[in-house]
């Protein structure tokens, strides 16, 4: 009766939080299954009329949609393997005593905790036509090109810097995980190995790598999310690079298609939830 | 356990149903236009309603005794910056001491792209009461059935005769019966041009399409980072601004006088081709405000296309007087500008529509609409001449500041010509063409992707008719 009544209190108090992911988080996407079956006037006076799997068929007729699917897997794998190893590097080499180690992590943090739009507008000035540093070092220092490169209206160096950006920007989050995860690592471990004749190579995937490896699973799932669905760092570098979110912006605020948007959107849940669950499974399993 | 269960499907199928409820709609009572609820009276106004009605009494009417029901409306503005929010919030204050029922909100919302989004998202459910608008929205709005043409032309018909004819020929609406919002305060684009360099080079203003490419060829050095003209080219509605003053002043038109797609003419491929040709002494790359306005500030650039909001820059960099301003020519003259107004929804209840006319109507009084145009001295230009006469106005370091140009930037305002007005007819479609970006876009592939222009005019002809169908 005890536990009953205990059961019940626990319930009771997790109510709550059922409740607010119901409203924040269920009754959106419920809303936009049924709206992605529907031509969304905007005005809300006038009726949806349903068009069946007419925005799904559109979607997926429509060969924007693979190319901008493709650049954005491109660009999420890039950017979460790179800033992953670069932010599980940078952990490695700090995660010892040296002078000045403070103000060196602060720096780390810097590109992280900047707002995006001052670092965006810095990154534009910086790649300018007629005064940025980056044309000044590279036409007149170097003399490595007569005129000056349209860095972000050519598709390919636009993405290379959009890439360039996004890890640089959020490699300090994977930083951050990975040298709180190896602070706790027990020193005896790499001792021990130290004595049976391990090298580095070896100390590295055999203890580091299997330590961090629920860290390593949870900054690559966040980030892969989170990199999938990046919009506004890319659309405010450059117009050129063309992925899903941008995609997905254009057709729900410019052509104003609400129901497609809606179509794109579940397909893109669908996608990447697979995706997930897939590497989860398959990479990050702990059997 | 089973009972565990049921106790648990209970609670879940209690808040799913609670949660669908709560966002499901508002009471009758508390929204007369369930369908397009706008802003609702809050909590607190109604329980302040018996005082303020008795304060609200002998305001209206020549001293008749009115109860006034407390009303909350909401106004969704542009104005992000602080002074700006400040300075609107006193225009609130002073309107609330008059009708002390009303209570205004502001609602900032900052950037282009944003202001779009936040304006689909509140056409959803919840406009704003008054929102302040470019001309291109305003047609949005009118094409939507969301904006109260009746409203609107209540206030503009009080107003009969205190707008110039040019801003009253873009606020109409396709029928010519109604206005697409009321105008508070309007910018004109052209070519700002730094006289001194011309002169010394011995070159005619750059006004016509010969006089435009013979000096961008001219001054066009770009060994030495000086280059011909700040074209813009950026794949944005900026371009699609500009390009439309080299369109309209050689007779092209992107839409035709039925309404159709018209982006294939001969003529609007000759402007294409001239675009594209005068591209090449431009700054290369996709150029924005931002680019442009650096480049004419920076000496780079002898000429560039850029609105009247670059006077202020002008002034503080003690660059003014070197600086003239010029409208681009060819079979007639034509220049861009756009038009703030505001707009009131449709949809509210009776009092938040009467509290809505009376604020507008409050914006647009002489006094208030000073107030208003001084927050950008220079960048919003009045659109009523007895504004841009009132000692008031001209009140103002900017402002008195480019007196030498006011008749050149006058002159601007009678030239005003829009893709979408065709024969008088004032095409609100064409709001969906510009919020689509398709001719933006294809500007920047014309110029900055070096695409061939009866290409380009080939296939934006293609996406306008799609739109259009749409």
């Amino acid at each position: 009766m005890n536990r009953k009544k205990e059961r019940m209190a626990g319930f009771l108090l997790i109510a709550p939080s059922i409740l607010l992911i119901l409203l924040l988080i269920g009754y959106p996407m419920i809303y936009n299954f049924i709206i992605s079956f529907h031509k969304v006037p905007v005005n809300p006076k006038k009726a949806m009329q349903p068009v069946g799997l007419g925005n799904f068929s559109k979607t997926l007729t429509d060969p924007s949609f693979y190319s901008a699917l493709g650049v954005t897997v491109f660009f999420t794998l890039l950017v979460v393997l790179l800033s992953t190893a670069a932010g599980l590097a940078v952990a490695i080499l700090v995660n010892r005593p040296f002078f000045g180690k403070k103000i060196v992590k602060a720096l780390i943090l810097l590109p992280y905790i900047v707002p995006s739009v001052s670092l965006i507008f810095a990154w534009k000035y910086m790649f300018n036509n007629t005064y940025g540093i980056v044309n000044y070092l590279f036409v007149d220092v170097l003399g490595l090109a007569k005129r000056a490169p349209l860095w972000f209206d050519r598709p390919a160096s636009a993405f290379a810097l959009v890439t360039l950006f996004s890890i640089w920007k959020f490699f300090p989050y994977a930083f951050m995980s990975f040298y709180a995860i190896l602070q706790t690592i027990d020193r005896t471990l790499y001792e021990a190995a130290d004595v049976d004749g391990a090298n580095g190579w070896q100390k590295f995937k055999v203890i580091t790598l299997q330590e961090i490896r629920p860290v390593l699973a949870t900054v690559v799932t966040l980030r892969t999310i989170w990199v999938f669905y990046m919009y506004t760092e890319i659309a405010l570098l450059s117009g050129q690079v063309k992925t899903i979110s941008v995609y997905l912006y254009e057709n729900a605020f410019s052509m104003r298609d609400m129901g497609k948007a809606a179509a794109i959107s579940i397909l893109l849940f669908a996608m990447i939830f697979g995706f997930i669950m897939l590497v989860r499974k398959k990479v990050f399993r702990y059997e | 356990m089973k009972k565990m269960k049921k106790t648990l499907a209970v609670i879940l199928a209690a808040a799913m149903t609670f949660s669908l409820t709560a966002c499901g709609g508002n009471k009758a009572e508390e929204a007369p236009q369930p369908d397009a609820p706008a802003v609702e009276n809050t909590a607190e106004s109604q329980d302040q309603a018996p005082d303020v009605s008795t304060e609200a009494e002998e305001t209206e009417a020549g001293g008749e005794e009115v109860a006034k029901n407390p009303v909350t409306i909401q106004f969704m503005h542009s104005m992000v910056e602080e002074e700006r929010q400040q300075t609107i919030q006193g225009l609130i204050d002073k309107f609330e001491g008059e009708y002390d029922w009303i209570t205004v909100e502001q609602v900032p919302v900052d950037g282009d792209s944003a202001y779009d989004t936040k304006l689909t998202a509140f056409a959803g459910g919840g406009m704003p009461a008054v929102i302040e608008v470019n001309q291109n929205r305003a047609k949005w709005l009118v094409g939507n059935e969301l904006a109260d043409l009746d409203a609107i032309r209540e206030v503009i018909e009080s107003k009969t005769g205190d707008y110039y004819d040019a801003i009253l020929k873009i606020n109409t609406t396709e029928d010519g019966q109604n206005f697409i919002g009321v105008p508070v305060g309007g910018w004109v684009q052209g070519i700002w041009y730094n006289k001194t360099a011309f002169e010394e080079k011995g070159l005619a203003a750059p006004d016509t399409w010969e006089n435009i490419l013979a000096a961008a060829e001219a001054f066009y050095d770009p060994d030495n980072k000086k280059y011909g003209i700040a074209l813009p080219t950026v794949d944005g509605s900026f371009s699609e601004q500009s390009f439309s003053q080299f369109a309209l002043s050689a007779g092209a038109n992107a839409l035709n006088a039925e309404g159709g797609a018209a982006f294939d003419s001969d003529e609007m491929v000759e402007a294409l081709t001239y675009y594209k040709e005068l591209y090449q002494y431009s700054i290369q790359g996709s150029n924005s405000t931002t680019e442009i306005k650096d480049a004419l500030l920076n000496g780079s650039v002898p000429m560039g296309i850029y609105s009247t909001y670059i006077l202020k820059d002008l002034i503080n960099e003690g660059m003014m007087d070197d600086f003239g301003f010029a409208l681009v020519t060819n079979k007639t003259s034509a220049s861009y500008g756009s038009v703030g107004m505001l707009s009131i929804s449709d949809g509210l209840s009776e009092e938040e529509r009467e509290a809505a006319v009376l604020f507008v109507e409050f914006l647009v009084k002489p006094e208030n609409n000073i107030t208003w145009l001084h927050m950008a001295p220079g960048g919003q230009q009045p659109v009523m001449p007895a504004v841009a006469d009132d000692p008031a106005y001209l009140d103002n370091e900017i402002i008195k500041g480019f007196e030498t140009l006011s008749p050149e930037i006058s002159a601007a305002f009678g030239s005003i010509s829009l893709f979408g007005i065709v024969d008088g007819k004032n095409f609100v479609s064409m709001g969906d063409v510009t919020s689509s970006n398709v001719i933006g876009r294809a500007i920047y592939d014309l110029t900055v992707n070096d695409k061939d222009p009866a290409a380009v005019a080939a296939d934006t002809q293609k996406q306008i008719e799609e739109l259009i169908a749409q």
